[in-house]
């Protein structure tokens, strides 16, 4: 690919104390593209994410969102604005209701008006399927209806990527299919996006590069077809025969 | 000489009814400016101890320390008879709203801290993650949620400042107490003071129910 990449790692280092839980990790990711994280539970797939969007503040190394660093400062607020991101717990806010949570963002950082952002919320929550759910409050709604919202919420700031953590790993399982086939619009409609996720049939599905991680690195990068098929990664292999074998 | 015609005579109690009205007026004035003050002053503080660069943070701390360790009568004291030697001559009645909304501050910025510091790093997590700034943020997400947690200490706050107005009696502040002290002696009968301890009853003991039912909610939904 010749444009240049939507983010940008470069040697990016973290530590919790003693504890290394990203060494020297480098990663491009291009826009329209749709990367999966793979790896063990504790191999730092949660922290990269994190650093993209400065939720965690990486110790060494660059990162960089189009051509802003991420760093804390006054570009923040911009970084934020195009990295949308979704949480395995929802994260919604409790205090207002599902369209105004969708709403808040472009209110407060896009400086819309309320009508404006609740109309376009509405479009979004119908692109979500949960149109009808607009006036309730998130605890009235189903695991798999909120995390719908997160992604609604997510969307409305019109981000350059959207990082998804775990989306699908708190709901119960007859829920899992809903919001993995709204990401998997998404994805195929062009959205870039980088998700960590357990669901390895769906991974294989939507993703055009896996990215595999190990104890806080990145051991492998490989297009799902190669890497599900005949990683010749040690430990990718393990890993796989781990998650798939049961 | 019976119980009623002394501790409830109410020749003398009509006739000192004016007095104890004047009091309690007063009394409410002084109690419901401190406590606004006390409540705004206090969330300004949770924020600075929370949020703000050290040296500040550091002030914060110290603010709160020290007022929440000085008994309030001593620092009313010292408001009205200390600081004229500074220059600073207030009235009684500004000494005593001063003194206690800037002990009230104190201890209301504990209890806004307490109830920030509850709500789930996820929420603040999420409003990072939209580009929410620092304002937007407490206002539409942290506070509102927060308010719900403090209501009930807040209260039993505001209670405590109501009742420590009466300390501004030894100010020389025409308060209900001292309305009421000033009547038992004109009348050389106590059911002024009487009157006053029923006075501050109806005005404070709704506010002690409220409280009760608010926790008592609170409690069932949260085992629910
Ligand atoms: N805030 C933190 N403090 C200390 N250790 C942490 C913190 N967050 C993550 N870690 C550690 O860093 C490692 C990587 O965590 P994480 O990125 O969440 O892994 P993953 O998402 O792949 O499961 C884990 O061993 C975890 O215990
Ligand atoms: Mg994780």
């Amino acid at each position: 690919m010749s444009a240049a990449p939507l983010i940008r790692m470069r040697n990016v280092g973290k530590r919790f104390g003693e504890f290394n839980a990203l060494k020297n990790v480098s990663l491009d990711i291009f826009a329209g593209e749709v990367v999966v994280l793979l790896g063990p539970s504790g191999s730092g797939k949660s922290t990269l994410i994190r650093c993209i969007n400065h939720l965690e503040d990486y110790d060494s190394g660059d990162v960089f969102v189009g051509d802003i660093r991420v760093e804390r400062g006054r570009n923040l607020l911009a970084v934020r604005q195009q990295t949308g991101m979704v949480f395995q717990s929802f994260n919604l806010f409790p205090n207002l209701s599902v369209l105004d949570n969708v709403a808040l963002g472009p209110v407060r950082v896009k400086k819309q008006s309320w009508d404006g952002a609740r109309t376009r919320a509405r479009e979004l929550l119908h692109r979500v399927g949960i149109a009808d759910q607009a006036e309730k409050y998130p605890a009235q709604l189903s695991g798999g209806q909120q995390q719908r919202v997160g992604i609604a919420r997510a969307l409305a700031m019109e981000p350059r990527i959207l990082l998804f953590d775990e989306p699908t790993s708190a709901l119960d399982p007859e829920m899992v299919g809903e919001v993995l086939d709204v990401i998997k619009r998404l994805a195929h409609g062009g959205v870039t996006m980088i998700l960590v996720t357990h669901e390895m049939g769906f991974a294989r599905q939507v993703a055009d590069r896996i990215v595999f991680m190990e104890a806080g690195e990145i051991r492998e990068i490989a297009d799902p077809q190669t890497f599900f098929s005949s990683t010749t990664n040690e430990r990718a292999r393990a890993f796989l025969d781990a998650v798939l074998n049961h | 000489m019976d119980l009623a015609s002394t501790f409830f005579n109410l020749d003398v109690l009509a006739r000192s009814w004016p007095l104890l009205l004047d009091g309690l007026g007063r009394t409410i004035l002084l109690g419901a400016l401190s406590i606004v003050l006390g409540l705004v002053g206090g969330l300004f503080l949770a924020l600075i101890r929370l949020y703000a660069p050290q040296p500040f943070r550091f002030l914060a701390i110290a603010y709160i320390d020290v007022f929440r360790a000085l008994p309030v009568l001593v620092w009313l004291v010292i408001v009205y008879y200390a600081f004229p030697f500074l220059g600073l001559r207030l009235s009684p009645f500004a000494s005593a709203c001063l003194a206690l909304s800037t002990v009230s501050a104190a201890y209301t910025a504990e209890i806004y801290r307490a109830g920030i510091q509850a709500i789930p790093l996820g929420q603040f997590e999420a409003a990072y993650s939209i580009g929410l700034n620092a304002f937007d943020r407490m206002r539409d997400v942290i506070l509102p949620q927060a308010i719900r947690i403090v209501i009930p200490p807040l209260t039993n706050n505001s209670i405590n400042v109501m009742k420590d107005t009466a300390l501004a009696s030894v100010v020389a502040l025409p308060d209900l107490l001292k309305q009421a002290t000033q009547a038992q002696a004109l009348a050389a009968n106590p059911s002024p003071l009487i009157g006053a301890a029923v006075l501050y009853l109806l005005l404070l003991l709704p506010l002690v129910r409220l409280v009760a039912v608010y926790e008592e909610r609170f409690r069932r939904k949260g085992a629910r």
